[in-house]
This record gives structure tokens, sequence and C-alpha cells, in this order.
């Protein structure tokens, strides 16, 4: 009796959530399912917060990063906010490389959270619920390619103090830590030399040279992603030595992307810097 | 001797070596030459095309970058006004015959009729020579090649990477701008863009 009260419980506990939830909400699109995450069950006015997309990827399918590589599209969220709401911006855990028919390609497989922090507003009316809205357009390819999108729907209290969703909460970190961090000052440097761009990465950005780390770059025509890059260790620092892309307009001046431990380790960092000629 | 015939081996074997790579052609540099069977059966060279503007159009239908330039009607208009306008367009069919988008010459007729097609006629590839001597990438993928036989643009059809049909008619189409600025003797603004859509299934 009392173990099927605790299952009733349970369940009416399920349904509950799923009123406010954000979790039971998710649109199968295609070959991958989209979910609403949430670290709060309930927000505070002028309390920041985060919403994650959860993209589960059917076996074998992948979906792209900022930059897909040679093909392929970017997953776009678009957030359709109460008045007096805002985003951040989207916040991409670093992407893996793969190649298909020899074609380059720059996303994730399995699964990913692509999130977002939000701002509710100070003046928020106590107890009145907030209904966020995301359009998610992607695509998702197996050897062939099919675009998805899904509507998800974020309803969420608004209480005095914020109420942790520890589920969503789970999932955020996780993307969270896999969101390359800014490159130490100094650490990572670059230059544009006899047509090929160099990228420096000091010894204490903790990259090791074997193997070595992958670059992924923001813009799609500046390397030659099909070519793999050389690298060195000189003079305690490890030199990427990258061939531009056929398509790069001008000279370079700017290297900006991720660059991500060969080995999978976390440690990601962003790099955005001048190059030096 | 025996050295130098030795060394002649080494250059040969080497230069086979780069020649089989995937080329990469820059905008500017001569389109590289091909010949290749189109649908009616007719052996189609390049080099017979000197003096007229030749567009190369990557193709794949199933493909949904492909199907949003079709669906949209976005492909065949700028076929009809440019074609009008003596411009060769090609169709090029890349995919190896067990991947997506390989069809025989006469499923590829009765496809491109539904379509309304436009362009001058549809190479078939399934080796993907043309496709690798071109380093084409996605479909679609465009190349235009001036009446003296040189690349002027290659890449994306038009500015939004989206595969939704609505945008193929307010993107800002860089096939018709890279035509009509080289017809009017001015340079093209944007010679080569990144290249969007599903990758080219070799």
């Amino acid at each position: 009796m009392i173990r099927r009260l605790t299952g009733w419980i349970a369940g009416a506990a399920v349904l509950a959530g799923s009123v406010f939830g954000v979790h039971a909400e998710g649109v199968r699109t295609q070959s991958a399912i989209v979910e609403p995450v949430a670290d709060v069950r309930a927000f505070a006015p002028g309390i920041p917060f985060r919403v994650g997309v959860r993209i589960r990827l059917d076996p074998g399918w992948h979906t792209y990063w900022i930059n897909p590589g040679e093909a392929g599209m970017a997953t776009s969220v678009k957030w359709v906010l109460p008045d007096g709401f805002t985003a951040g911006p989207l916040q991409w855990p670093f992407p893996r490389r793969f190649v298909s028919d020899g074609i380059v390609g720059f996303g994730y497989e399995g699964e990913v959270v692509l999130f977002a922090e939000i701002m509710p507003p100070r003046d928020w009316p106590g107890g009145q619920p907030a209904e966020l809205k995301a359009e998610v357009d992607l695509l998702l390819c197996k050897e062939i390619c099919v675009p998805g999108s899904a509507a998800l729907t974020w309803s969420l209290r608004a209480a005095t103090e914020a109420e942790s969703d520890p589920e969503g909460r789970i999932a955020l970190d996780r993307a969270a830590a896999e969101v390359p961090r800014k490159a130490g000052e100094g650490s990572v440097s670059a230059s544009f030399r006899d047509g090929k761009i160099v990228l420096r990465v000091e010894q204490a950005a903790g990259f090791g040279v074997s193997p070595p780390p992958v670059f992924f770059p923001e813009a799609r025509n500046l390397l030659a992603v099909d070519k793999d890059p050389e690298w060195f260790e000189r003079e305690g620092a490890l030199e990427g030595r990258f061939t531009l892309s056929h398509l790069a307009r001008g000279t370079p001046l700017r290297l900006k992307g991720v660059l991500v431990p060969g080995d999978g380790s976390p440690g990601a960092v962003q790099v955005d810097v001048r190059l030096a000629r | 001797m025996k050295k130098a015939i030795w060394m002649l081996v080494v250059a040969g074997l080497i230069a086979g070596l780069t020649g089989s790579a995937v080329a990469q052609v820059k905008t500017g540099d001569e389109a590289p030459v091909f010949d290749a069977v189109d649908i009616a059966g007719s052996l189609i060279g390049l080099s017979e095309f000197k003096g007229r503007y030749v567009v190369l159009e990557w193709i794949n239908y199933d493909c949904p970058f492909v199907k949003k330039h079709y669906d949209s009607g976005n492909m065949q208009e700028l076929q009809k006004e440019f074609t009008g306008k003596d411009v060769v367009w090609l169709a090029i069919c890349s995919s190896a015959p067990d991947k997506q988008g390989f069809y025989e010459a006469s499923e590829h007729k009765r496809i491109l009729g539904e379509k309304g097609f436009a362009g001058t006629t549809l190479l078939l590839d399934p080796e993907g020579i043309v496709g690798k001597q071109y380093a084409a990438k996605t479909t679609p993928h465009m190349f235009v090649i001036d009446p003296e036989g040189k690349v002027i643009y290659q890449g994306a059809i038009d500015d939004n990477s989206s595969a939704n049909k609505d945008d193929a008619k307010t993107a800002k189409n860089y096939v018709r701008a890279a035509l009509e600025s080289a017809m009017a003797g001015q340079p093209v603004e944007a010679p080569a863009t990144a290249p969007y859509g599903c990758s080219v299934k070799y």
C-alpha cells in the first residue's frame, strides 16, 4: 500500500513537473529530440538564470557548430521572451571534427546543450508565471541531411527566491564545462608568415603535443580545414601552422576560434587574436 | 644516366600524386577543363564554350538546400534569366552510384522536366572527377567562368545559408551579382565565398 502510494505521489510529482516544467516538453524532429532545460523551476525577478536547448541525436547523426565546416548549417536558436526579459549570447560547447566523403564538418554527435543566460526584469510581478519560447532550426546529417525545427516553451514561476531545478542544473553545468574559456593573457598568439597562419600556444596554456590540439576557426573562409595543420614544439611553446583557405580574401588580420585539447580532456579555450606579421 | 632516369620517374610520381589530389581552384585562374556526358548522352567539353560565360551548379535534388532553391523557383529563374543572355548553365551531379542524389540519365531528365529546369544541360559525374577538379564541396556550389575561360566567382549561391525556401527571394544572390558585374565590365565584388549546403555525395 505504502509502495503504491509512493508510486502515486511520484506520478503526481511528474505531472506537476510537466505543468511548470521543462523536461517533459521534448520535441521529436527528424532524427533528434530537442528539449528545453532550465536551471530553475522558479526564477526571482532581477536574478539571472540559464535556459538551454538540449539536442539528443539518434546514433550516427550529427548537427553543427557556429562554423559548420565545409558543408552543413549552424543550429539557430531564436528566443521569444516576455517583455523586459533579455537573453545573453548563445553558449556553444566545443565541437568535434568529422569527415564524410572527404568533406570536413564541425559539430556534435550524441547530445549537446546550447544555452544562454536570461535576465528577468526586476519589476516582474511576483507570482506571475513567465512563458519563454525558442524557435530552433537545425540541420541533421548522417550520410544524408534533413532540416529539423522545434518550437520550445519554458513555463516558469516567479518567486521571491529562485528555486533550483537540480536535473536542469546538472545538464547545464555539464554543458558549461565544455564551453571554451577565455585564453589566459598572452598564452595564445598568432601571426601570418609565408602564406601560413601560425598559432603559438605557450606552455602555460596546458596543451600537449601528442596528440596535438585541434583548432576550430569561427570564419568559414579563412583556413583550409581539409588540410591538417603541422604542429611543432618550439622554445617551450607549441606552434601550429595552418594553410590559408583559397577562399580567403586579402591579408588575414584576425584569428578567431576555439582550441581544444587533442586528447579530449577539458580545457578548451577561446582564441581571438590579431595576426602579427 | 641511370640516376637521371630515376629522378625523372620520381618526379613523375610526385606530379602524379599532386595531380590526383583534390584541386583548389583559385578565382582568377584558368577554369580546369573537363569532358563529361550529359543527360542526352552527348559528350560536353568546357572548351567548346570559349567566348561565353559558363555557370556550373553542383546539384543533388534530395538535399534540402537544393530543394530550397528549386521549390522557391529561385534557381529556375536565375537559369532562365542568364541562359536568355547567352550564358551556358551546366548543372553537375557528382553523387556516387550508391549515394543520395544519384540517378540514371532518364530519371534526371524526368526530374529536371518536373522542376522546370531552365539551364543548358546536366552533366553526369558519378565518379566525382569534375567535382574533385573544382573541389566542389556542397550542393549547391556555384562557379562562374568568363568568356576567356577564367573563374570569376566560386562559392555559395547567396548570402543566406538557411534551409528555408522563403529566404531564397530576399538573400543577395552572388551568382547574379558576379554575372551582372562582369557583363558590365566591372570587377566582381565578392569573387569567392564559402559555399553552403549538404556535402557532395562522392
